[in-house]
Protein backbone atom coordinates (compact mmCIF):
# COMPACT_ATOMS: atom_id res chain seq x y z
CA UNK A 1 0.00 0.00 0.00
CA UNK A 2 1.28 3.24 -0.48
CA UNK A 3 2.55 5.56 2.30
CA UNK A 4 1.67 9.16 0.66
CA UNK A 5 -1.09 10.19 -1.59
CA UNK A 6 0.27 12.23 -4.81
CA UNK A 7 0.36 15.72 -4.33
CA UNK A 8 -2.37 16.99 -6.31
CA UNK A 9 -3.24 21.21 -7.46
CA UNK A 10 -6.45 20.49 -7.94
CA UNK A 11 -6.93 21.12 -4.63
CA UNK A 12 -4.61 23.82 -2.55
CA UNK A 13 -4.40 25.96 0.42
CA UNK A 14 -2.93 29.43 -0.47
CA UNK A 15 0.35 28.73 0.66
CA UNK A 16 0.64 25.62 -1.15
CA UNK A 17 -0.46 26.96 -4.52
CA UNK A 18 2.16 29.85 -3.83
CA UNK A 19 5.29 27.38 -3.15
CA UNK A 20 3.23 25.78 -6.40
CA UNK A 21 3.22 28.65 -8.56
CA UNK A 22 7.17 28.88 -7.49
CA UNK A 23 8.43 25.37 -8.49
CA UNK A 24 6.29 25.12 -11.22
CA UNK A 25 7.53 28.65 -12.61
CA UNK A 26 11.24 27.83 -11.83
CA UNK A 27 13.86 25.26 -13.76
CA UNK A 28 11.93 22.21 -12.02
CA UNK A 29 9.05 23.10 -13.79
CA UNK A 30 6.45 20.66 -12.54
CA UNK A 31 6.10 18.57 -8.89
CA UNK A 32 7.64 15.38 -8.78
CA UNK A 33 9.62 12.89 -7.25
CA UNK A 34 9.91 13.93 -3.53
CA UNK A 35 7.89 16.86 -3.99
CA UNK A 36 4.75 15.15 -4.04
CA UNK A 37 5.24 14.01 -0.71
CA UNK A 38 6.60 17.02 0.47
CA UNK A 39 3.78 19.84 -0.57
CA UNK A 40 1.68 18.55 1.80
CA UNK A 41 3.75 20.51 3.94
CA UNK A 42 4.31 23.78 1.83
CA UNK A 43 7.06 25.55 4.26
CA UNK A 44 9.14 22.53 3.59
CA UNK A 45 8.66 21.92 0.30
CA UNK A 46 9.67 25.56 0.00
CA UNK A 47 13.13 25.19 1.98
CA UNK A 48 14.16 22.19 0.04
CA UNK A 49 12.99 23.63 -3.39
CA UNK A 50 15.38 26.56 -2.81
CA UNK A 51 18.35 23.96 -0.95
CA UNK A 52 17.56 22.35 -4.11
CA UNK A 53 18.06 25.16 -6.45
CA UNK A 54 21.33 26.18 -4.69
CA UNK A 55 23.22 22.63 -4.73
CA UNK A 56 21.43 21.68 -8.88
CA UNK A 57 21.95 25.19 -10.09
CA UNK A 58 23.97 27.53 -8.04
CA UNK A 59 26.94 24.97 -6.76
CA UNK A 60 30.61 26.12 -7.79
CA UNK A 61 31.34 22.01 -8.48
CA UNK A 62 31.33 21.29 -11.68
CA UNK A 63 28.21 19.14 -13.21
CA UNK A 64 30.10 15.74 -13.14
CA UNK A 65 31.82 16.22 -9.26
CA UNK A 66 28.20 17.34 -7.95
CA UNK A 67 26.48 14.25 -9.47
CA UNK A 68 29.07 12.37 -8.43
CA UNK A 69 28.48 13.54 -4.96
CA UNK A 70 24.44 13.46 -5.39
CA UNK A 71 24.59 9.37 -6.80
CA UNK A 72 27.12 8.63 -3.85
CA UNK A 73 24.85 9.98 -0.96
CA UNK A 74 21.76 8.43 -2.72
CA UNK A 75 23.47 5.01 -3.32
CA UNK A 76 24.47 4.90 0.38
CA UNK A 77 20.76 5.68 1.92
CA UNK A 78 19.00 3.94 -1.12
CA UNK A 79 17.26 6.27 -1.93
CA UNK A 80 15.17 5.50 -5.47
CA UNK A 81 14.43 8.70 -7.31
CA UNK A 82 17.49 10.69 -6.62
CA UNK A 83 19.33 7.31 -7.53
CA UNK A 84 17.59 7.28 -10.96
CA UNK A 85 17.14 11.04 -11.80
CA UNK A 86 21.05 11.58 -10.77
CA UNK A 87 22.32 8.49 -12.00
CA UNK A 88 21.22 9.91 -15.75
CA UNK A 89 22.77 13.48 -15.09
CA UNK A 90 26.01 11.86 -13.96
CA UNK A 91 26.15 10.18 -17.07
CA UNK A 92 24.75 13.62 -19.29
CA UNK A 93 27.89 14.86 -17.45
CA UNK A 94 30.30 12.66 -18.52
CA UNK A 95 30.75 10.10 -15.85
CA UNK A 96 31.87 6.77 -16.86
CA UNK A 97 28.60 4.50 -16.88
CA UNK A 98 30.95 1.64 -15.48
CA UNK A 99 31.16 4.57 -12.27
CA UNK A 100 27.57 4.42 -11.91
CA UNK A 101 27.22 0.68 -12.79
CA UNK A 102 29.62 -0.27 -9.76
CA UNK A 103 28.19 2.53 -7.50
CA UNK A 104 24.83 0.65 -8.45
CA UNK A 105 25.84 -3.08 -7.60
CA UNK A 106 27.20 -1.91 -4.83
CA UNK A 107 30.65 -2.35 -5.71
CA UNK A 108 33.90 0.03 -5.49
CA UNK A 109 34.27 1.85 -8.39
CA UNK A 110 37.28 2.67 -10.72
CA UNK A 111 37.85 6.74 -11.31
CA UNK A 112 40.59 7.92 -13.81
CA UNK A 113 39.82 11.67 -12.77
CA UNK A 114 41.31 12.59 -9.93
CA UNK A 115 38.42 15.14 -8.73
CA UNK A 116 35.68 12.60 -9.35
CA UNK A 117 38.42 9.73 -7.28
CA UNK A 118 38.58 12.85 -4.20
CA UNK A 119 34.45 13.62 -4.63
CA UNK A 120 33.96 9.65 -3.84
CA UNK A 121 36.41 9.35 -1.56
CA UNK A 122 35.40 11.94 0.84
CA UNK A 123 31.61 11.04 0.68
CA UNK A 124 31.96 7.66 0.97
CA UNK A 125 34.33 8.28 3.87
CA UNK A 126 31.46 11.02 5.76
CA UNK A 127 28.88 8.39 5.67
CA UNK A 128 30.80 5.31 6.28
CA UNK A 129 32.74 6.39 8.98
CA UNK A 130 31.47 9.81 10.16
CA UNK A 131 34.68 11.59 10.18
CA UNK A 132 37.00 12.90 7.81
CA UNK A 133 40.92 12.70 8.61
CA UNK A 134 43.27 15.67 8.23
CA UNK A 135 45.01 14.44 5.01
CA UNK A 136 41.52 13.87 3.49
CA UNK A 137 40.49 17.47 4.48
CA UNK A 138 43.37 18.93 3.27
CA UNK A 139 43.06 17.58 -0.05
CA UNK A 140 39.74 18.56 -0.54
CA UNK A 141 40.25 21.89 0.41
CA UNK A 142 43.29 21.90 -1.90
CA UNK A 143 41.63 20.89 -5.04
CA UNK A 144 37.97 22.26 -4.39
CA UNK A 145 39.10 25.24 -2.20
CA UNK A 146 36.65 26.98 0.22
CA UNK A 147 33.85 27.27 -1.76
CA UNK A 148 33.70 24.02 -3.34
CA UNK A 149 34.02 22.10 0.28
CA UNK A 150 31.28 24.32 1.73
CA UNK A 151 28.54 23.51 -1.96
CA UNK A 152 29.77 19.76 -1.64
CA UNK A 153 28.25 19.83 2.23
CA UNK A 154 25.05 22.04 0.84
CA UNK A 155 24.89 18.53 -1.14
CA UNK A 156 24.64 16.76 1.60
CA UNK A 157 22.08 18.51 3.47
CA UNK A 158 19.54 18.74 0.80
CA UNK A 159 20.03 14.64 -0.55
CA UNK A 160 20.73 13.49 2.86
CA UNK A 161 16.90 15.23 3.97
CA UNK A 162 15.79 14.11 0.83
CA UNK A 163 16.81 10.40 0.57
CA UNK A 164 15.47 9.96 3.92
CA UNK A 165 11.68 12.00 2.81
CA UNK A 166 12.14 9.62 -0.39
CA UNK A 167 12.60 6.19 1.52
CA UNK A 168 10.31 7.03 4.68
CA UNK A 169 7.56 7.43 1.95
CA UNK A 170 8.44 5.16 -0.40
CA UNK A 171 8.55 7.18 -3.60
CA UNK A 172 9.38 5.55 -6.48
CA UNK A 173 11.98 6.34 -9.31
CA UNK A 174 9.66 8.88 -11.78
CA UNK A 175 8.28 7.67 -14.92
CA UNK A 176 10.82 7.45 -18.02
CA UNK A 177 13.43 6.45 -14.94
CA UNK A 178 14.89 3.77 -14.73
CA UNK A 179 14.15 1.98 -10.71
CA UNK A 180 17.43 0.64 -9.58
CA UNK A 181 18.12 -2.99 -8.41
CA UNK A 182 18.28 -2.24 -4.36
CA UNK A 183 15.48 -1.69 -1.99
CA UNK A 184 14.58 1.09 -0.30
CA UNK A 185 17.15 2.16 2.96
CA UNK A 186 20.44 1.54 3.30
CA UNK A 187 22.00 -2.01 1.83
CA UNK A 188 23.13 -3.54 5.00
CA UNK B 1 40.75 24.98 16.72
CA UNK B 2 37.82 24.61 13.52
CA UNK B 3 39.17 23.84 10.47
CA UNK B 4 37.11 26.85 9.35
CA UNK B 5 36.33 29.62 11.70
CA UNK B 6 32.82 31.10 11.59
CA UNK B 7 32.52 34.45 10.10
CA UNK B 8 31.90 37.13 12.97
CA UNK B 9 29.91 40.15 12.04
CA UNK B 10 32.80 42.27 11.44
CA UNK B 11 34.57 40.53 9.39
CA UNK B 12 31.53 40.12 6.76
CA UNK B 13 31.39 41.63 3.24
CA UNK B 14 28.06 43.82 2.96
CA UNK B 15 26.65 41.03 1.62
CA UNK B 16 27.20 38.65 4.04
CA UNK B 17 26.15 41.38 6.79
CA UNK B 18 22.49 42.03 5.20
CA UNK B 19 21.69 38.41 4.99
CA UNK B 20 23.18 38.04 9.03
CA UNK B 21 21.20 41.15 10.07
CA UNK B 22 18.47 40.13 8.67
CA UNK B 23 18.27 36.63 10.34
CA UNK B 24 19.17 38.44 13.96
CA UNK B 25 16.43 40.57 13.80
CA UNK B 26 14.29 36.81 12.99
CA UNK B 27 16.11 35.44 16.11
CA UNK B 28 18.50 33.83 14.05
CA UNK B 29 22.58 33.64 15.18
CA UNK B 30 26.05 32.27 14.38
CA UNK B 31 26.10 28.56 16.37
CA UNK B 32 27.74 25.86 14.50
CA UNK B 33 27.11 25.55 10.49
CA UNK B 34 25.47 28.86 10.29
CA UNK B 35 28.62 31.08 11.13
CA UNK B 36 30.13 28.45 7.59
CA UNK B 37 26.93 29.23 5.82
CA UNK B 38 26.63 32.75 5.90
CA UNK B 39 30.03 32.61 3.81
CA UNK B 40 27.75 32.28 0.90
CA UNK B 41 24.52 34.63 1.63
CA UNK B 42 22.00 32.83 -0.60
CA UNK B 43 23.16 29.31 1.28
CA UNK B 44 22.92 31.40 4.36
CA UNK B 45 19.21 32.76 4.27
CA UNK B 46 18.03 28.73 2.72
CA UNK B 47 19.29 27.46 5.88
CA UNK B 48 17.99 29.89 7.84
CA UNK B 49 14.40 29.39 6.09
CA UNK B 50 15.46 25.26 7.05
CA UNK B 51 15.84 25.64 9.99
CA UNK B 52 13.23 28.62 10.90
CA UNK B 53 10.33 26.21 9.58
CA UNK B 54 11.90 22.82 11.52
CA UNK B 55 11.64 24.56 15.10
CA UNK B 56 8.17 25.61 14.17
CA UNK B 57 6.59 22.70 13.15
CA UNK B 58 3.19 21.48 15.12
CA UNK B 59 5.97 18.53 16.50
CA UNK B 60 5.94 19.23 19.92
CA UNK B 61 9.63 20.62 20.90
CA UNK B 62 10.67 17.00 22.76
CA UNK B 63 9.67 14.91 20.08
CA UNK B 64 11.83 16.90 17.85
CA UNK B 65 14.84 17.42 20.26
CA UNK B 66 14.38 13.58 20.37
CA UNK B 67 15.15 12.93 16.68
CA UNK B 68 17.07 16.03 16.88
CA UNK B 69 19.17 14.23 19.37
CA UNK B 70 19.13 10.71 17.34
CA UNK B 71 20.51 12.13 14.35
CA UNK B 72 23.71 14.61 15.14
CA UNK B 73 24.74 11.47 17.63
CA UNK B 74 24.99 8.93 15.12
CA UNK B 75 26.78 11.24 12.64
CA UNK B 76 28.75 12.20 15.47
CA UNK B 77 28.72 15.83 15.43
CA UNK B 78 30.17 17.19 18.72
CA UNK B 79 29.36 20.70 18.31
CA UNK B 80 25.59 19.73 17.39
CA UNK B 81 25.22 17.14 20.12
CA UNK B 82 26.59 19.64 22.50
CA UNK B 83 24.36 22.57 21.97
CA UNK B 84 21.42 19.93 21.30
CA UNK B 85 21.58 17.90 24.41
CA UNK B 86 21.33 21.40 26.63
CA UNK B 87 18.57 21.69 24.48
CA UNK B 88 16.82 18.73 25.39
CA UNK B 89 17.22 19.10 28.50
CA UNK B 90 15.58 22.17 28.89
CA UNK B 91 12.73 20.69 26.94
CA UNK B 92 12.76 18.52 30.17
CA UNK B 93 13.85 15.54 28.76
CA UNK B 94 15.34 13.47 31.30
CA UNK B 95 19.43 12.68 31.82
CA UNK B 96 19.19 9.29 31.43
CA UNK B 97 17.62 9.86 28.22
CA UNK B 98 20.17 12.10 27.11
CA UNK B 99 22.77 9.97 28.40
CA UNK B 100 21.80 6.52 27.25
CA UNK B 101 21.58 8.10 23.64
CA UNK B 102 25.05 9.49 24.19
CA UNK B 103 26.12 6.24 24.75
CA UNK B 104 24.28 4.41 21.99
CA UNK B 105 21.77 2.99 23.94
CA UNK B 106 18.47 2.07 23.27
CA UNK B 107 16.80 4.38 25.90
CA UNK B 108 13.78 4.08 28.43
CA UNK B 109 11.06 5.75 27.22
CA UNK B 110 7.98 5.21 29.12
CA UNK B 111 5.96 7.55 27.22
CA UNK B 112 4.51 5.68 23.88
CA UNK B 113 4.73 8.93 21.48
CA UNK B 114 8.72 9.04 22.99
CA UNK B 115 8.96 5.72 22.22
CA UNK B 116 7.79 5.84 18.15
CA UNK B 117 9.61 8.87 17.88
CA UNK B 118 12.80 7.72 19.09
CA UNK B 119 12.16 4.07 16.78
CA UNK B 120 12.06 6.52 13.35
CA UNK B 121 15.00 8.46 14.02
CA UNK B 122 17.04 5.53 15.29
CA UNK B 123 15.76 3.76 12.28
CA UNK B 124 16.25 6.34 9.78
CA UNK B 125 19.68 7.28 10.91
CA UNK B 126 20.98 3.53 11.11
CA UNK B 127 18.95 1.92 7.94
CA UNK B 128 17.67 4.90 5.68
CA UNK B 129 14.44 3.59 6.28
CA UNK B 130 11.36 3.12 8.26
CA UNK B 131 9.64 -0.82 8.32
CA UNK B 132 6.09 -1.11 7.55
CA UNK B 133 4.79 -1.37 11.07
CA UNK B 134 6.48 1.35 12.74
CA UNK B 135 5.60 3.19 10.04
CA UNK B 136 2.25 2.61 10.56
CA UNK B 137 2.43 2.85 14.18
CA UNK B 138 3.90 6.22 13.53
CA UNK B 139 1.59 7.65 11.01
CA UNK B 140 -1.26 6.74 13.91
CA UNK B 141 0.21 8.48 16.36
CA UNK B 142 1.68 11.24 14.86
CA UNK B 143 -0.55 12.13 11.74
CA UNK B 144 0.88 12.24 8.30
CA UNK B 145 1.88 16.00 8.22
CA UNK B 146 4.16 15.79 11.54
CA UNK B 147 5.84 12.47 10.71
CA UNK B 148 6.77 14.11 7.14
CA UNK B 149 8.23 16.92 9.47
CA UNK B 150 10.03 13.90 11.39
CA UNK B 151 11.38 12.67 8.87
CA UNK B 152 13.04 16.52 7.58
CA UNK B 153 13.94 16.84 11.01
CA UNK B 154 15.94 13.79 11.06
CA UNK B 155 17.41 14.38 7.98
CA UNK B 156 18.60 17.82 8.27
CA UNK B 157 20.21 17.44 11.50
CA UNK B 158 22.23 14.40 10.52
CA UNK B 159 23.78 16.41 7.61
CA UNK B 160 23.76 19.38 10.34
CA UNK B 161 26.11 16.86 12.48
CA UNK B 162 28.05 16.00 8.97
CA UNK B 163 28.84 19.49 8.79
CA UNK B 164 30.02 20.77 12.45
CA UNK B 165 32.12 17.50 12.12
CA UNK B 166 33.93 18.12 9.19
CA UNK B 167 34.83 21.47 9.98
CA UNK B 168 35.54 20.79 13.12
CA UNK B 169 33.26 23.21 14.85
CA UNK B 170 34.54 24.38 18.10
CA UNK B 171 32.37 22.57 21.17
CA UNK B 172 31.37 25.20 23.62
CA UNK B 173 33.22 24.90 26.62
CA UNK B 174 29.84 25.60 29.14
CA UNK B 175 27.55 22.21 27.77
CA UNK B 176 26.27 20.20 30.34
CA UNK B 177 26.61 16.59 28.37
CA UNK B 178 29.65 16.38 25.93
CA UNK B 179 29.50 13.68 23.17
CA UNK B 180 30.88 10.22 24.27
CA UNK B 181 33.42 8.61 22.30
CA UNK B 182 32.95 6.18 19.91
Amino acid sequence: MARYQDFSPDVMTDHQRAVYDDIVSGPRGRIYGPFLVLMHNPGLASALQKSGAYVRWQSSLADNLKELAIATIGRYWGAHVEWSVHAKLAVDAGLDPAIIDALEAGGAPVFTDPAEALIHEFCSCLLETKNIDDDLYARALSRFGETGLIDLMATFTHYTTISLTLNSFEVPAPDGFKAPAFPHGRTP
Amino acid sequence: MARLEPLEPEDMNAEQRAAYDDAAAKGGRLGGPNGIHVRIPDLFQINQEMSTYLRGTDLAPRLRQLAVMVAVRKFQGAYAWGVQARASLAEGISEEVVNAINEGKTPDLDDAMDRIVYDVAASLAEHGAIPDDLFAEAEAALGFNQLLDLVATTGYYAAVAMWVNVFEVDVPVDIPVPMADG
